[in-house]
């Protein structure tokens, strides 16, 4: 009996907050007021007020009058930031987040596979996020298609992509695609040296150019044929290839290229294979030894999503260290924090905090890295990123500063709808406690008399 | 063996085939004429005939009507207590199907030498060929009514081709209505290190799959033409096996696993323009019937209720799972029948017979309309798989499958008396009371164990059981272990095995339930997790 | 601030901190308060006291004075990378290995000691892992030239894994009822069992000693090491996460009559009165996790150590299974303080409580006259991330703060931008 009542107060709960604020979102109005709003890009508003109409904000500022029928919530002086965007994630993934069996797995996509229904996506509202790339992990070469996802708690799969968000490429360089990790478990699989990944990116490469060229030849051919009226035999189509197609698309630009990578020389011949086939790698994920080629990085004009502390795990995320993070900031690097995992994602806002200790970021600098930064990393920085008029209404409510030690996330919006509110969540979960506690205390009493 | 005694064996078998076709013959000659008087008729063409005659002869129905005269070459059979039901059909199982013994080589998995039967795609791969009929399985089957069903192999990503049957006759030759009629797919990734072995992958490998066999069929019958000028097709069996299926000449039907997969399924077939089923195994298609409704998918439901791992009820613990089995997930087929979307019941799920009816009886106790239930299990199988002029309903010409029942058909307390099946008519005896803690069931011998699951795996156990005492040897690829004190209690086993894996040792604890040749129950690590089991005994 | 001082030598016989806020853990606050450090011990403490003329002053104006933190449970020395198995000596094969000793193992000059004590840590406990009976812990100082110099106490606690009512692993289709078997109280079963023969093992010894007709059993290590888990005088951490697991283990500690010290207590809070009459302490491990079960709700950790400390627990910190992630170990009381665990509280569970489960309070854990001297000077509050530990002494000696980090950080630092 206990847990059911829980369980069923929490969905109810959580069926609660969804349904609720569901009036059509053109109409609805919401101020939050009285708030420390850190704005990003525009310093923090002390007191300060936002407007927010329909899914977006449409002003910032000091008592800003609330117009007729608006919802008003008072912010009671707490601090209010962009939702906390994760550039580097799995979750919501149906099914193993690699393809394995194949070392290039291009026409594999995550969008295809999309779980609304994983309790991670409450978990990270719960942590003031609000946005999520989420990808094909880091088994291969060349792997699948990643997407952008918003926390809309609840809703369906197609309902939670980010809408005009880039689709992306993940690449993966180093122990993982070589399998070194695998303690003797797997298949033999080709490669196991660096020499081996980049040339199975080459190779593609080639056979996509192969592929391209032949299908260009058929259209001319098609043409021709239509145009002689029946004079020449319509040739044969090439058969379809959705892999080569996959690679295609990331010749042509139409993906943006992520490239997980930790050692400083494979990153660079990676940038020079880029150069080399006119492909714009758009961030390193991860790249823990980016702080030693900042200068060529900038250069590159390419972006890294990382960890704050999280190192030793394997040999090449040794040679780092926590200010990693800050001193390719201070360089000029885009820098952006990601999780990578489920439970860090619940607390991107304490990592945050670690590069003002090690490398001396500014705070400002600092809550860049969970918000604007891996926006424009994502290519979605005109939408989200920061608090500002014509922006989405993604906010989280923290009872403190997001860097302060003792801060916990009290409410998470997303397209101006609050999907995490930690005191009506309390508030439930008391509830349901206490009809539990009565539920048990009359089955005691007449468990004793007899 | 010396000559003559070979041709005396030779002699001896011919006499004992001839025989044995001898009495056979008799048997179809003498019976071959029925009657059932003064029953109430169930003809799902019409009204109920509430006193009426039915005449059966030669595998047919001849006539079912109020005033219907009994022909005198009849065997009367007096219906006053009965009700008369067209045969119910399973709209699809797979646990009539029994393929042989296969031994993992780890040597030729270590070196990468995967085949397509690893990778889970076997289009070609015939249920024909492997269903198993018999005495014992058709009495399970026909004292719930059921005379007919739809069997296709569902291991994999291609997982082979359906037959159709009528539980008549071991002689699958005899007892087979139709052949090679859906192609079996599924979501299931490999378990080895090949493509596709991810979810992503398997749904990008069928984009391919679809859209290479029809660019090989027409490439195909181009050549076959016009030979002329044109490079001959490579042949690739697998393509040949999917081409009628990936053209929509012949249906598909999707394995869905929960309510995403539904989802992907309507979008590959809209994409590749399929004919095809919905195979609810999830029991979540009411979580997509605005969905279903748009795209006038036809559902086969099935019945075991249980929320599948990605849904929110699973996650959220056992408690709401349990309540979503109990109070939400048996509504599912009367959900369906609200939205007007057409569905046929399936065993997929189940373990055996019983439990598929007590699914079914768990629906109708849920909201679904019992003549509803009763439609699923006839005209609209029936229907869905090209069969209505033969079977579903009880009129002159159609094939003479149909059940006699005390009380209502699929009631808790109905008793199948007779069921007739191409006419033979099958007389259903009672069982016997079952017998509490002495065992019902001996293991001895070998069984093959298939473990669900993230710890997945096929295992060896060699069973030896002397009256309720347990013991024997797992065989597993990390060695052999043996145990004993082991438990037997009526059809019940328990047993515990201490094994150790690189230098690690784990205890495992297995409890399970026996069912004929089949187990299936539950085995739990200490410290770990538990994980399901299912488990065939291995014959000879 | 300037350079730390290296520990070599010719170091100074006396260390003075001067004008610091000293934060003692027993008693209030001192503002601008100064500590005299002598023979690697706390001599004096007050705002009156002055530096002798030999004694070094670290001039901690405007700093803050912790005593050193204490990580209960760490692998600190005994793995450097986790991947790479020949770097990893924590975990054993077998599933009985009491009589296993980290300080035979520890790498006293592993990357993560110089790493994981930079945010103040200045004692941890180094365990072993593995199996149900893991092995013997340590005792150790987070700096020292040798194993023997750095070990505080060799032999601090032996452990015992409880083993964990399982969750059903929902895969495939459906998620499939849970076993209906009691497989917890069964293996509970075979480690009493052990323990019986342990019992057994010592008790004849003991016969064979007095009486020179018993011929003794033959010598067995493991169950010699369990002598003293047996008779109560080495305490036995044990790991365990449910509430229903948990009521199980205190029935057994309390059958088996052992001195023990839980650890984990995921579900604690479910049954926090029952753990608090029991009157055993709980090490927490690593807040970095989720709920043991959804239904305990997102915040189930934190939630955690507030109501096992307003239960009266005595309840302590540990860095957790990755020494490369040391370093959070007052990261993790700063999340029990956001979600309601009062900062007097955390800090306490920093320093004395681990002193006190492990009974070396007479020498550890606060700001006494007397005990070692194990400080952190910090430019601000040390359970705050933005914070920098300036200096850490240790056994009374400002120590080299030098670490593998600080290297690399300077190395590139110093290459030319573009």
């Amino acid at each position: 009996m206990k847990p059911k009542i829980t369980a069923m107060a929490i969905s109810v709960a959580l069926l609660v907050l969804c349904l609720s604020d569901r009036l059509p979102a053109a109409e609805k109005a919401v101020l939050l007021k009285n708030g420390q709003i850190i704005t990003v890009n525009s310093g923090t508003v002390s007191g300060g007020d936002i407007l927010i109409q329909g899914t977006r904000i449409t002003k910032v500022g000091k008592n800003i009058p609330p117009p007729a029928g608006a919802e008003v919530i008072d912010l009671n002086g707490r601090w209010v930031m962009p939702g906390i965007i994760d550039s580097h994630s799995h979750i919501a993934l149906e099914g193993d987040v690699n393809e394995m069996g194949d070392l290039i797995t291009a026409e594999v996509d995550c969008k295809d596979v999309i779980n609304p229904q994983d309790i991670n996506i409450f978990y990270a509202l719960t942590g003031g996020v609000t946005s999520v790339h989420t990808m094909h992990g880091s088994a291969n070469p060349i792997g699948g298609r990643g997407i952008v996802l918003k926390m809309r708690w609840g809703k369906s799969s197609a309902e939670l992509v980010f809408e005009g968000a880039p689709l992306t490429s993940k690449w993966a360089l180093g122990e993982n695609p070589k399998q070194s990790n695998d303690m003797g478990m797997g298949r033999a699989r080709y490669p196991k040296t660096r020499m081996g990944v980049e040339e199975a990116i080459r190779d593609e490469f080639e056979k996509a150019r192969d592929y391209k060229r032949k299908w260009a030849d058929y259209e001319e051919k098609a043409r021709a044929a239509k145009q002689s009226q029946g004079k020449i035999a319509p040739p044969l189509p090439p058969k379809k290839d959705y892999r080569l197609e996959g690679i295609a698309d990331i010749l042509s630009g139409k993906l943006w290229v992520r490239c997980h990578a930790y050692q400083s020389e494979e990153m660079l011949s990676i940038l020079r294979l880029c150069r080399e086939y006119g492909v714009k790698l758009v961030c390193f994920e991860h790249g823990l030894e980016g702080y030693r080629i900042t200068n060529e990085l900038v250069k590159y004009g390419v972006a890294v999503s990382t960890f704050a502390d999280f190192w030793a795990y394997k040999w090449e995320a040794y040679n780092t260290m926590p200010q990693a993070a800050a001193l390719c900031a201070n360089r000029g690097v885009l820098v952006a924090l990601n999780s990578d995992d489920p439970e860090r994602m619940r607390h991107l806002f304490n990592d945050a905090a670690k590069t003002v200790r090690f490398g001396g970021v500014t705070e400002d600098e600092a809550i860049k890295m969970l918000t604007i930064n891996p926006a424009k990393i994502m290519g979605v920085d005109s939408r989200v990123g920061t608090v500002e008029a014509g922006k989405d209404a993604d906010l989280a409510v923290f009872s403190r500063h997001p860097l302060d030690p003792f801060t916990v996330c009290e409410m998470t919006m997303v397209d101006g709808t609050v999907y995490f509110d930690r005191a009506k969540y309390l508030e439930e979960r008391k509830k349901a406690e206490e009809e539990e506690k009565t539920k048990k205390e009359p089955e005691k009493k007449n468990g004793g008399e007899i | 063996m010396p000559r003559r005694t070979r041709y005396r064996l030779f002699l001896f078998s011919l006499a004992l085939i001839f025989l044995s076709a001898a009495s056979l013959r008799s048997e179809a000659d003498l019976h071959r004429v029925w009657a059932v008087k003064d029953a109430r008729i169930i003809t799902l063409s019409g009204p109920p005939i509430e006193k009426g005659n039915l005449v059966i002869r030669d595998g047919l129905i001849e006539a079912a009507g109020a005033n219907i005269p009994i022909p005198k070459d009849a065997e009367v059979i007096d219906g006053s207590k009965l009700t008369v039901y067209p045969g119910l059909m399973d709209a699809l199982g797979q646990s009539l199907l029994k393929f042989p013994e296969e031994k993992l080589d780890m040597a030729r998995i270590r070196a990468g030498d995967f085949t397509d039967k690893d990778r889970g795609i076997t289009p070609g791969l015939a249920a024909f060929e492997y269903v198993n009929l018999g005495k014992a399985v058709f009495e399970k089957y026909h004292k719930l009514g059921f005379v007919a069903g739809h069997v296709m192999p569902d291991r994999g990503v291609f997982t082979g081709r359906s037959a159709f049957f009528c539980f008549s006759d071991p002689d699958r030759n005899k007892a087979l209505l139709l052949k090679d009629i859906c192609l079996g797919i599924g979501f299931t990734p490999s378990n080895f290190m090949v493509y596709p072995n991810s979810l992503m992958g398997v749904h990008s490998y069928l984009k391919q799959a679809l859209s290479d066999a029809v660019y090989f069929d027409q490439a195909r019958s181009r050549w076959l033409k016009e030979p002329k000028g044109q490079t001959r097709p490579e042949f690739n069996p697998n393509l040949e096996a999917l081409a009628d299926y990936a053209t929509a000449r012949k249906p598909v039907i999707f394995l869905c696993r929960n309510q995403h997969d539904i989802r992907r399924s309507l979008g590959l077939a809209a994409e590749y323009k399929l004919s095809y089923f919905v195979a609810d195994l999830g029991g979540e298609a009411f979580e997509a019937i605005p969905e279903l409704k748009k795209a006038g998918a036809r559902v086969l439901c099935t019945v075991a209720f249980k929320p599948p791992g990605s849904s929110l009820y699973a996650q959220r613990g056992r408690a709401e799972r349990e309540r979503a089995e109990k109070e939400i997930y048996p509504k599912n087929p009367a959900r369906l029948a609200e939205a007007g979307i057409p569905f046929a019941f399936s065993s997929l799920g189940t373990d055996d017979p019983k439990a598929f009816v007590e699914g079914i009886q768990k629906a109708i106790e849920a909201g679904l309309d019992r003549d509803k239930a009763v439609e699923a299990l006839t005209k609209t199988p029936a229907a869905f798989f090209g069969l209505d002029r033969a079977l579903g309903t009880i009129e002159p010409g159609k094939i003479a499958n149909a059940v006699l029942v005390e009380g209502e058909l699929l009631a808790k307390e109905t008793k199948v008396r007779y069921a007739f099946v191409d006419g033979t008519r099958f007389e259903i005896k009672e069982a016997k009371p079952g017998e509490g803690e002495k065992p019902t069931v001996n293991v001895t011998g070998k069984w093959e164990l298939a473990i669900e699951g993230q710890m997945g795996m096929n295992l060896t156990v060699e069973f030896s059981q002397e009256e309720a005492a347990l013991s024997g040897k797992l065989i597993s690829p990390f060695g052999a272990f043996d145990f004993t004190g082991g438990t037997v209690s009526g059809k019940d086993i328990a047993f515990e095995i201490s094994i150790s894996v690189a230098g690690q040792d784990f205890d495992l604890f297995f409890s399970a339930s026996v069912e004929g040749e089949r187990m299936r129950g539950s085995v739990v690590q200490g410290g770990a997790g538990t994980a399901e089991f299912t488990a065939k005994r291995i014959p000879g | 601030m300037s350079a730390a001082l290296l520990s070599s030598q010719a170091e100074p016989a006396r260390l003075f901190i001067k004008n610091a806020t000293i934060v003692p853990v027993v008693g209030a606050r001192i503002e601008g308060g100064n500590i005299l450090v002598e023979g690697g011990k706390i001599k004096a403490v007050g705002k009156e006291i002055q530096p002798p003329a030999d004694a070094k002053v670290i001039d901690a104006s405007g700093m803050f004075v912790y005593p050193g933190f204490i990580d209960s449970y760490s692998h600190f020395g005994l793995v450097e990378i986790a991947a790479i198995a020949s770097t990893s000596d924590f975990r054993e094969m077998g599933k009985e290995n009491p009589e296993l000793r980290v300080v035979w193992a520890i790498n006293p000059h592993s990357v993560h000691f110089g790493t994981g004590r930079v945010t103040g840590t200045t004692t941890a406990l180094i365990a072993p892992a593995g199996g149900t009976f893991a092995g013997i812990s340590a005792l150790l100082k987070m700096d020292g030239w040798t194993v023997p110099e750095m070990t505080f106490k060799e032999a601090a606690t032996s452990f015992i894994s409880f083993p964990m009512t399982p969750r059903p692993v929902g895969e495939g289709i459906a998620v499939q009822a849970e076993a209906k078997e009691d497989v917890t109280s069964k293996l509970v079963e075979k480690i009493r069992d052990y323990l019986k023969e342990a019992r057994r093992y010592l008790e004849l010894k003991k016969l064979a000693a007095e009486n020179p007709g018993i011929r003794a059993p033959e010598y067995s290590a493991k169950y010699e090491a369990l002598g003293p888990v047996l008779d109560g005088t080495l305490p036995v951490i044990v790991s365990v996460e449910k509430a229903k697991d948990i009521e199980l283990a205190i029935k057994f500690v309390q059958d088996e009559k052992l001195k023990a010290i839980f650890r984990g207590c995921a579900q604690g809070f479910k049954v926090a009165d029952k753990i608090k009459q029991s009157g055993i302490p709980v090490i927490i491990d690593s807040l970095y996790t989720g709920p043991s079960e959804p239904e305990d709700g997102y915040d189930a950790p934190y939630r955690n150590v507030v109501e096992l400390a307003k239960a009266g627990i005595l309840v302590s910190f540990s860095s957790g299974d990755s020494p490369a992630q040391g370093k959070d170990l007052p990261y993790h009381a700063a999340k029990a303080v956001a979600f309601g665990l009062p900062y007097e509280e955390a800090v306490k569970a920093l320093t004395i409580n681990p002193a006190k489960i492990f009974g070396v309070e007479d020498r550890l854990g606060s700001i006494e006259v007397g005990k070692d001297a194990d400080l952190l000077i910090a430019a601000g509050d040390p359970l705050d991330m933005k914070t920098e530990v300036k200096q850490l002494v240790i056994n009374g000696r400002a120590i080299d703060m030098s670490n593998w980090w600080e290297t690399l950080y300077q190395k590139f630092k110093s290459r030319p931008e573009n």
